[in-house]
């Protein structure tokens, strides 16, 4: 059963100079799947969800999300269709407490955000959206803290809530597992699993396990270009995959 | 609760007990309530660069323009030798301000960082020069009020600005309402917003929000209030000239912010006073008293890396 | 408007820009490697000024003073950023600029001080007085050229420095990873000594050579400073490059703009700056 292409992109590319960080990308994402990226160092993947947010305009090349046009316009545009990202470098507010962080996705859910006088901390709504994000990806005892003074992974999990407490359609997820240590990786991995069911996830990731057993299609790039999209098994025995990561699974092993 | 902090209700709690009781120690010295009068508007002009300099991270070094628009726009609205109606004519000045600000702002807000430092300071230089290249308004000698407005709300009239100590408490008025805006503003929906993009523009963009709407938004409010003291001063002391639009006054207002506690907002009212405090008593001191204002400013700067409010927040929260 | 006419504002505007570049390329130069804003560029031209009107009213010689006025900036640049300028590198931009202001006030007050406010003059020294014909009517005084020679050669050296040696090198490095100069061994606290040495020295030189073209009075450095921003903001902070090229438009256009809409002359440098803006939000040779 196929489902819906919720997002696609139609010889995306993007090019730095005489740089091309991005050749020719045409890829489908279908919706309610887990759909993983991946691809030796400099492949293009942080490139090609930088650009299905919106934060990087392509070179050439379309993107469609439900059937419209969308590439070019400004990022808080997606995020209004319901794209949401997630940073591979940890980007929260760090000064600020956890729920704080979470209340300002959830904020424009709920409220109009240009009200000059109405509190902050007035609307309930928004404070549960918070809480329930915060608990989903299991920060539920640090809700109070300040971002800045929790662990590295507990940040990685922040990092998650905020794009959860948008409630978006579709899931942009860079690397959420980066530096996460093998009880963390499990969870986040239980949790994706879970939210596979209600959102389209995209997903980049280096953890091969975790991809391998998260992902319903798996696409492969290579120094910019489309190497193979399929199933795990399919990816898994393609020649041209282990010929792209030969050398480079020594390397980061040896690493 | 909007005065979050311990250090900033008891400031605030002392500032305005002794602002209440000043005319009435000194009565006799109009001199003294008018230098009071003075601080009082410059407060307010620098709390309203605090809030888009400190709070919102517009850093900009060309809000005197509106310091001097407000002075200017009042005389040219205003037939010369009429008392018209303060309160009417204060709102329709800063209804102008208002729209020169979204203009100005739809231009400067697409820049940031360094450049939006720069290009707020040519438009306000580019002002200053059109205003001392002008005849009709007055050239570098600028132009006078001859005869200050009125007062009178529906037929009630218990202010008259030619007395010292009633400008006096319509400052002081000023200073309150500037503030609990600001305050209010910022602990708002809004407000949320706005902070956000300061701390982490690029996130808060992630998350949906369209922040140059906020941020032009933010550059109004600010702009506008800082009218609002321009008009008050010229009124005190009857006369505008372009010196009200100068990067230094810009620079100047900047330093007290910087001064109090950037950010703060009530660390500009402190940094208001102190600054005028220390000129005041290096002018008395010695004919070169830039040279110890320079002096204390750079040891504040390399001292007390907070600013005042900073030093004060130190010792008394917990 | 005559042939003759314009192209001797020509000639003007660009060897007001040429100066201007000068000044410029210190600010930028300081900007783009090391990111400190110095808001007291403009008190070093002014600097530089005084101290070689000083010296000929004390020596008699132009020359004489150029070389000492030059010696005594350079050590004053070097003693301001071990002093104050190196406190300032972790901070922000805020800081920055305060501290900055300070220095104008205590460099402003002690001009009032050391030299008094009256306007002064540097006479054109005798050697370069005097006007070369060019057409029947018109000649144009030597000095000018010679400034603009000046500028011209320090501009060469300028650009030699910069993407020949060694120095130069690391001044482009700095410009865009410090880490990695860092890395690379360097030590890179000589580094920005000397950088910025090298950017007070070439405000106060353009001061000197402008000392016998213009009144050298208080408030000098701050009008200079105010068109030396926009010219590196029309250039591209960090752009030495940009900054040559900002230099020599607002050299021309506020030259021809004096000439042609003398009451509007002020305003179009400004008015300049923000059309560039608009359409290169950082700058033409933005990094």
């Amino acid at each position: 059963m196929a489902n819906d292409i919720i997002l696609e992109t139609e010889s995306l590319s993007k090019h730095w100079g005489g740089i091309k960080a991005l050749n020719d990308i045409s890829l489908q994402f279908q919706d309610k799947q887990l759909h993983g990226v991946v691809g030796p160092n400099g492949a293009g993947k942080s490139t090609l969800l930088n650009m299905l947010c919106g934060t990087l305009k392509p070179t050439s090349g379309c993107i469609f999300h439900k059937g419209d046009q969308i590439e070019g316009m400004k990022p808080w545009k997606f995020v209004r269709r319901g794209i949401g990202r997630s940073f591979q470098k940890t980007n929260i507010y760090a000064d600020v407490t956890c729920l704080e962080n979470c209340a300002v996705a959830a904020q424009r859910r709920f409220t109009g955000s240009f009200n000059l006088f109405a509190s902050r901390h007035s609307n309930k709504l928004v404070r549960e959206a918070a809480e329930k994000a915060l608990c989903q990806v299991g920060l539920d005892s640090r809700i109070h803290t300040v971002a800045a003074e929790i662990s590295y992974g507990e940040q990685r999990q922040l990092e998650l809530a905020m794009v959860l407490a948008t409630d978006p359609c579709i899931l942009l997820l860079d690397e959420p597992m980066a530096g996460m240590g093998h009880e963390e990786s499990q969870r986040i991995i239980e949790l994706l699993n879970e939210l596979k069911q209600t959102y389209s996830i995209v997903l980049v990731e280096h953890d091969m396990d975790a991809i391998f057993e998260l992902s319903d299609q798996l696409t492969v790039l290579d120094n910019g270009t489309h190497l193979i999209t399929g199933t795990v098994d399919e990816v898994r025995n393609e020649p041209r995959v282990k010929e792209a990561y030969l050398g480079k699974e020594d390397e980061e092993e040896a690493a | 609760m909007i005065f979050e902090k311990r250090t900033e209700r008891i400031f605030l709690a002392i500032f305005f007990v002794i602002a209440l009781c000043i005319p009435l120690f000194l009565e006799d010295n109009s001199f003294f309530v008018g230098k009071a009068t003075t601080i009082l508007i410059l407060a307010v002009f620098v709390m309203s660069l605090d809030f888009l300099v400190g709070r919102v991270g517009l850093v900009t070094l060309g809000h005197a323009l509106f310091y001097g628009l407000g002075g200017y726009l009042f005389v040219i609205v205003t037939p010369e030798y009429e008392a018209v109606n303060f309160w009417i004519y204060a709102m329709y000045i800063m209804g102008i301000s208002a729209l020169v600000a979204l203009v100005v702002g739809v231009v400067v807000l697409r820049t940031s960082g360094i450049y939006f430092i720069m290009i707020t300071l040519a438009i306000s230089q580019m002002a200053y020069y059109f205003f001392f290249d002008s005849l009709e308004f007055g050239g570098n000698d600028g132009l006078f009020i001859f005869m200050k407005p009125e007062t009178s709300i529906f037929g009630l009239n218990f202010l008259n600005l030619d007395n010292p100590t009633h400008f006096y408490y319509l400052s002081l008025l000023a200073v309150l309402v500037t503030l609990l805006a600001i305050k209010i503003i910022l602990r708002s929906r809004f407000g949320r917003i706005v902070e956000a993009s300061r701390l982490n523009p690029e996130r808060t963009e992630a998350l949906g929000y369209n922040i140059f709407a906020f941020r032009l938004i933010s550059y109004i409010i600010g702009s506008t209030l800082a009218a609002y003291a321009g008009l008050l001063f010229a009124l005190q002391y009857g006369y505008v000239n372009p010196q009200f639009m100068t990067w230094e006054t810009s620079g100047t207002a900047l330093v007290m912010s910087i001064l109090g506690g950037m950010g703060t907002i009530y660390g500009a009212i402190l940094g208001t006073i102190t600054y005028e405090g220390l000129q005041y008593f290096f002018e008395h001191m010695s004919e070169d008293w830039m040279l110890f204002m320079g002096g204390a400013i750079i040891l504040m700067v390399l001292l007390l890396r907070k600013g005042l409010a900073g030093y004060l927040e130190k010792l008394l929260e917990k | 408007m005559s042939t003759e006419l314009f192209f001797v504002q020509l000639i003007n505007g660009l060897q007001y820009g040429l100066l201007l570049f000068l000044i410029a390329s210190g600010l930028t130069l300081v900007f783009g490697v090391m990111g400190i804003l110095n808001l007291a560029h403009g008190s070093m031209y002014m600097v530089g000024a005084y101290l070689v009107w000083y010296f000929v009213a004390v020596t008699g010689s132009f020359t004489v003073s150029a070389i000492l006025s030059a010696v005594i900036a350079l050590g004053l640049g070097i003693l301001i950023e071990r002093v104050l300028i190196q406190r300032l590198y972790n901070r922000n931009h805020l800081d920055q600029v305060l501290l900055t202001i300070g220095m104008i006030f205590v460099f402003n007050s002690l001009q009032s001080i050391l030299w008094g406010n009256d306007p002064y003059g540097v006479a054109v020294p005798d050697a370069l007085s005097g006007s070369v014909p060019f057409t029947d009517n018109s000649s144009y005084p030597v000095y000018r050229i010679f400034a603009a020679f000046i500028c011209i050669a320090i501009a060469a050296a300028l650009y030699f420095v910069v993407s020949k040696t060694r120095l130069g090198m690391l001044i482009r490095a700095g410009e865009s990873n410090r880490e990695m100069v860092e890395a690379l061994g360097v030590n890179i606290k000589s580094l920005y000594t000397i950088v910025f040495a090298i950017g007070v020295m070439l405000a106060a030189v353009s001061g000197i050579i402008a000392a016998p073209m213009r009144s050298i009075v208080p408030g000098m450095g701050e009008s200079v400073l105010i068109t030396c921003f926009v010219v590196v903001v029309i250039g591209g902070m960090g752009s030495i490059k940009g900054a040559f090229v900002g230099a020599l438009l607002v050299g021309v256009i506020s030259t021809f703009a004096a000439v042609l809409m003398p009451t509007m002359s002020n305003m179009i440098i400004y008015i300049f700056m923000i059309l560039v803006l608009l359409v290169k939000p950082q700058g033409l040779f933005a990094k």
